[in-house]
């Protein structure tokens, strides 16, 4: 299945300025996508929107295709009204969740669910203590794995079954989705 | 300027983005950027503005896309200052 996620600390990155800094912009935004953030009621938080769209699609395509991590954020293309991301052929349509303090894009072709904790050094336990609670998966049977590109799947012991999971996390805020399970 | 000397500074430019702190006590050439030190990838394009700065050079978009190692923005450092 597609899955990907994004989380942005506002806090974090809107102390930076960044509509004025072109360098800044022209490394991760088309033209186009600069004149349109040039449009948005606040341009600041929407460089922010689209930088989390355009991840979420990142981490979607590198799970569909298989490749290793590359740093490209020109090549996946914004439309901002639409909330989509077109990457090569592929269309990959953004949610978008967001309140003061944070920022929360992510996408997925199946019903998901997320869980988002705060960051901390020991926030994986937090999430598994959690995703056990709502699931009802024994703690000691979950084990992240991630493939030669990094790309995250939860493991559990008691079968071979393996779950694709997306995780983000900056600032303050950490996030994992992951679909829907029966049990 | 020596292979230790660019890596060293790389080391200087990246430490304020780093937030797995402990990547740093192993920082070599293979150390990557998201999975070692973990740098948010937004923070990734400060890096590459600093090192520009730093070093007096320009990278350009096909060079940033695979600089994801130590040993990566050290070879695209190299190449730039050479050319």
């Amino acid at each position: 299945m597609i899955i990907g996620n994004d989380i942005i600390d506002l806090k974090i990155a809107l102390a930076k300025p960044r509509i004025r800094n072109i360098r800044f912009l022209s490394k991760i935004f088309s033209e186009k996508e600069i004149s349109q953030l040039a449009k948005q009621d606040n341009p600041e938080l929407s460089i922010w929107k689209i930088w989390a769209m355009k991840e979420t699609a990142y981490k979607a395509h590198q799970r569909i295709f298989q490749f290793t991590a590359r740093f490209d954020p020109l090549s996946y293309i914004c439309d901002l009204n639409e909330l989509h991301i077109k990457k090569d052929a592929a269309i990959y349509d953004i949610k978008i969740d967001q309140d003061k303090e944070h920022l929360y894009a992510w996408l997925a072709t199946e019903p998901i669910d997320h869980i988002k904790i705060p960051y901390s050094s020991d926030y994986w336990n937090d999430f598994t203590r959690q995703f056990c609670h709502r699931t009802g998966i024994e703690l000691e049977d979950i084990k992240i794995y991630k493939n030669k590109f990094g790309i995250p799947e939860l493991a559990f012991n008691n079968n071979s079954t393996r779950l694709p999971v997306s995780i983000t996390h900056h600032g303050r805020f950490a996030a994992v989705c992951f679909p829907l399970i029966n049990c | 300027m020596t292979n230790q000397d660019i890596i060293a500074k790389i080391k200087t430019i990246v430490t304020p983005y780093t937030q797995r702190r402990e990547g740093l006590l192993e920082f070599n050439e293979s150390t990557n950027f998201l999975n070692d030190l973990e740098i948010n990838s937004a923070n990734l394009v400060d890096v590459v503005l600093d090192v520009e700065d730093e070093f007096d050079i320009e990278i350009d978009n096909n060079s940033m896309e695979g600089m994801m190692t130590v040993g990566d923005a050290r070879d695209i450092i190299l190449k730039k200052l050479n050319t």
